[in-house]
């Protein structure tokens, strides 16, 4: 039932944000501030996120968004466009419980499983539980430093 | 009983365990995959050892039932040797902060005390222990079934989709179930 859930949730992420599907996530450390603006709810900040550069995690982004009075949904929703790339060997679990349809039990496994030494792995090791295609939805996150 | 026949035993049990060791330390599978995996087939091999007495009861003329139930304890400790394993590479790839955190949750402490009953149980599974413990070794093996249970608590616990811990704790239900119904058979009410 929950492999369902997770497949509908997928699915439903792919048809909503058709550009994330595509790979297109932002980088908010590099994304110019008309790229930003463009980002639904992010248009009042866009100044402000591109002045406090760098951002070290997607905690530190998600600090500025709520200073920026952002509530924790129009937040989920602006990690569907725009996202700091974590780190997963580093990740907090405050970071990782940012990723849209994130779940306490795949944050444990996220964790499990560091230290990672390729995205292959990342991709065998959460690909036990979830379908490819929330895989990928997942991989959109993460990385893994060479 | 067919003593030439142990190595081929201990060689069934032990292979399994040699091989993907080898490929995890020097191969392909990943951390999560030697984990899961030996965590399961401990947790089949303490099936089939538990399966063994009522076998034994449902076919008593049987002579491959009878040569079953005395592998019983080779099963029993091919187990904890799968058991041991799946900890070791637990111990090794995690910090000691992430194990110390762990260790407070229910799921990791049902899997710590079944590990403790299976490491009671495997060190006693030898003849000199048998004649030095008498009586309490029939007691002390009886421990294995509260340990089945605790490592089907800490499979369904820890695992990010319980189901197939559900069907395993079905399968255990059911043997002690064939277990019990068969001991009542044997020894009818007075």
């Amino acid at each position: 039932m929950r492999f369902g859930i997770l497949t509908a949730f997928a699915l439903c992420v792919t048809v909503a944000a058709p550009a994330f599907a595509q790979g297109s996530l932002l980088d908010p450390n590099s994304a110019t501030q008309q790229q930003l603006a463009a980002v639904p709810g992010l248009a009042p900040l866009a100044a402000q996120i591109v002045a406090k550069r760098p951002y070290a995690s997607p905690a530190a982004f998600d600090a500025v968004l709520a200073a920026g009075n952002l509530t924790p949904q129009q937040r989920t929703q602006v990690y569907l466009r725009a996202w700091v790339p974590m780190n997963l060997n580093t990740a907090t679990p405050q970071d990782i419980m940012l990723i849209p349809g994130m779940s306490t039990r795949m944050m444990n496994e996220f964790r499990e499983y560091k230290p990672y030494k390729s995205i292959g792995q990342f991709r065998y090791e959460i690909g036990k539980y979830v379908p490819k295609t929330e895989v990928a939805r997942l991989e959109q996150y993460v990385l893994v430093p060479k | 009983m067919r003593p030439r026949l142990f190595p081929l035993v201990w060689l069934l049990l032990a292979l399994p365990l040699a091989w993907i060791s080898y490929d995890y330390l020097f191969g392909e599978t990943y951390y999560g995959g030697y984990v899961h995996l030996t965590g399961r087939i401990a947790a089949w091999l303490m099936l089939l050892a538990l399966a063994m007495t009522p076998l034994r009861l449902t076919f008593p003329g049987a002579g491959w039932a009878r040569w079953l139930l005395a592998q019983r304890r080779y099963v029993g400790v091919a187990a904890f040797a799968y058991a041991a394993a799946h900890l070791a590479a637990y111990l090794a790839r995690q910090d000691w902060s992430v194990i110390r955190e762990d260790a407070a949750t229910s799921g990791m402490i049902s899997g710590w005390i079944a590990f403790a009953v299976f490491a009671a149980l495997a060190v006693t599974s030898n003849d000199a222990a048998v004649r030095r413990l008498r009586a309490a070794w029939k007691k002390l093996h009886r421990l294995i079934h509260l340990a089945a249970i605790l490592v089907f608590v800490h499979w369904a616990l820890t695992a990010f989709d319980p189901v197939l811990a559900y069907c395993h704790i079905a399968g255990l239900v059911l043997i002690e179930g064939w277990r019990f119904a068969m001991l009542r058979r044997r020894t009818p009410a007075a």
